[in-house]
């Protein structure tokens, strides 16, 4: 590990488990944002395991053109077991390897990170802005689906009276006091999970990070609304797990189709350009692997 | 130019000064020099229960009687205030409200360019925009202004607020008629203060120039707290947990109030705890200022 932390960066967390290969996520989510940020120094961060996998399955010249630097740890994942879909009509289970992503803070080897999840596509450069300002932290206090569907409730707040939901898909943060505390409150709420689920009033079985982010930034904003914490502003674009990826028609040009909750039986086909996609159906991503690596390719030409 | 708070105290059955000697407490919390009116019905004002005069600067009767006497809605006595506000400058606020930490200096300045003023805007208990769609279902309805009553800022002596309350006078002691007149499709479930309200402005065509938002209201209606399910029930305090300490921090569910107005409507809301803590902090700095 680098003792020393400098310049500007964007660390992606790969744990690949028995159903889903996150590292071939976290290798097109580099590739973005080689393509389309101006600070595109990228780190993998994995374990031991993965990062055979890495040696196996990815070919060298691409791993480099993806990641500037791999950082290797050994450590033992919890039980988390999560539901995912794949469409409305497929259903899977698999370990959610997430408990250790506040550990980013120590592990960053930049000055200024922006930690993004593996299933996150950098299709602009909007984040490079927070390099350059004085934001200790800042993420997505708000999502939306496509067609401008807002995120279930349990998505907009912790439960029906409780605090706002903040996202951990993207999460930038600088060395500063403000973001140490930060991190140490995330460590806190992970370590005494069932307090907090029972005082934040959420349903404890499943961890999420999202919920640790969200209670250290209620908290860190005074218990209130105020704006210690930095909002992104543009809210984050979920494709839901329900929502199908039909065609890549380039490096940042996807088309989706676009399930309607209220009327199952409506599918929309929806269009993006150039907007930062959070993928939340994986398999749709691997189901789309030539076409989604043939626009990466042209972009950081890779033969 | 004399100015104060004035807020509606009238006993039924039940003790319902109490609720204002609360809010008068407050108002002298946030500032001891505050001026508060007490305004009571016509000859009871010597009712009054003696444990509550300190709180008070005044208390005044309704110069015209209790014109909610019969049905016991005393919030129709609000067109009323004009003719015994002892200020020449008044804010009334509702008896179930409380002023928590609140710089009245600047609440003053805000209002005073001001002839007539009400908000438009408050937050829920979360620190955002409250939920309007319910709480103002009425209005919505029939394309009336959409602004909170329980907070009225006027001078006695401007032409706006002379026309506001000369417009309120039989708006409100006719209530039920005008229902049926303006409310054909969807009415009211009974009497609405604060409809009636933003019904007169309606009709003096007001909102514009009577519309001045400010972000230290709360309003605690519990359908416009942004809660998910449909049957809310009218009482927030029912469903959700709520904190009010010695050092007068407001918390409800896992939210702080730091400072601000807060009508917070239900009267399960206002414990004696709640009482006792406001006496206290008035009476300490009564004894500094005394031994100042």
């Amino acid at each position: 590990m680098i003792e020393e932390k400098q310049g500007n960066g964007v660390c992606i967390i790969a744990y690949n488990n028995n159903q889903l290969d996150y590292v071939q996520f976290a290798h097109m989510t580099a590739a973005h944002v080689k393509a389309n940020m101006k600070n595109n120094s990228t780190t993998l961060i994995t374990d031991v395991g993965t990062a055979a996998w890495i040696e196996e399955s990815v070919p060298t010249r691409i791993h480099e053109a993806c990641f500037d630097q791999i950082i290797i740890e050994d450590i033992v994942h919890e039980n988390n077991p999560r539901k995912h879909l794949d469409s409305p009509w497929t259903e899977f289970n698999a370990q959610f390897s997430n408990k250790n992503k506040n550990n980013i803070y120590k592990l960053t080897p930049y000055e200024r990170t922006l930690l993004i999840d593996s299933d996150y596509f950098i299709m602009n450069n909007y984040y490079d802005y927070v390099f350059d300002s004085d934001y200790p932290v800042a993420l997505h206090k708000n999502a939306v689906y496509p067609e401008w569907r807002p995120p279930y409730l349990n998505e907009q707040t912790l439960n029906e009276g409780g605090i706002h939901h903040w996202w951990s898909t993207a999460v930038y943060f600088d060395r500063s006091e403000e973001s140490q505390i930060f991190f140490d409150i995330w460590a806190h709420v992970k370590e005494n999970w069932d307090y907090y689920s029972l005082l934040y009033q959420f349903p404890p079985n499943l961890f999420r990070t999202d919920f640790c982010v969200s209670i250290a930034t209620h908290m860190l904003n005074g218990f209130n609304q105020d704006n210690f914490i930095h909002d992104f502003d543009l809210p984050l674009l979920n494709i839901d797990q329900k929502d199908d990826l039909i065609e890549v028609k380039g490096l940042n040009d996807w088309i989706f189709l676009s399930h309607n909750r209220r009327e199952p039986w409506k599918n929309i086909l929806t269009r993006f350009q150039d907007q930062n996609i959070h993928m939340m159906n994986k398999r749709a991503i691997t189901r789309h692997n030539d076409s989604i690596w043939q626009g990466l390719r042209g972009a950081l030409n890779i033969e | 130019m004399s100015r104060g708070f004035v807020t509606i105290g009238i006993d039924t059955e039940q003790d319902q000064v109490k609720y204002s000697y609360a809010l008068a407490l407050s108002v002298k919390q946030s500032d001891p020099n505050s001026e508060v009116c007490l305004i009571v019905d016509k000859d009871k004002s010597d009712t009054v229960p003696g444990k509550y005069y300190d709180a008070f600067d005044y208390i005044v009767e309704l110069p015209f009687g209790n014109s909610g006497h019969k049905d016991g809605f005393h919030g129709s006595n609000l067109w009323q205030l004009i003719h015994c506000s002892p200020f020449e400058e008044t804010i009334y606020l509702d008896n179930d409200t409380i002023v928590k930490n609140t710089n009245i200096e600047l609440l003053w300045d805000t209002y005073s360019n001001c002839d007539f003023a009400v908000s438009d805007t408050a937050k829920s208990y979360r620190n955002v925009s409250c939920d309007k769609r319910k709480r103002f279902e009425i209005e919505k309805q029939y394309n009336l202004p959409q602004l909170y009553f329980n907070f009225i800022y006027f001078k006695r002596d401007s032409q706006t607020a002379i026309e506001w309350f000369k417009m309120a006078d039989p708006v409100f002691q006719n209530w039920r008629e005008v229902y049926n007149v303006f409310f054909k499709e969807k009415k009211p479930p009974t009497f609405d203060k604060n409809i009636v309200c933003n019904l007169i402005t309606h009709l003096l065509d007001l909102e514009d120039e009577i519309k001045q938002p400010t972000n230290m209201l709360y309003d605690f209606n519990a359908v416009a707290q942004g809660l998910w399910h449909e049957d809310i029930p009218s009482e927030w305090t029912e469903i959700l947990n709520y904190w009010y300490t010695d050092k007068h921090k407001v918390m409800v569910e896992n939210n702080v109030i730091n400072s601000g107005i807060i009508h917070y409507q239900d009267k399960g809301f206002l414990t004696d705890d709640i009482i006792g803590f406001l006496r206290t902090a008035v009476e300490n700095s009564n004894r500094r200022k005394a031994t100042a």
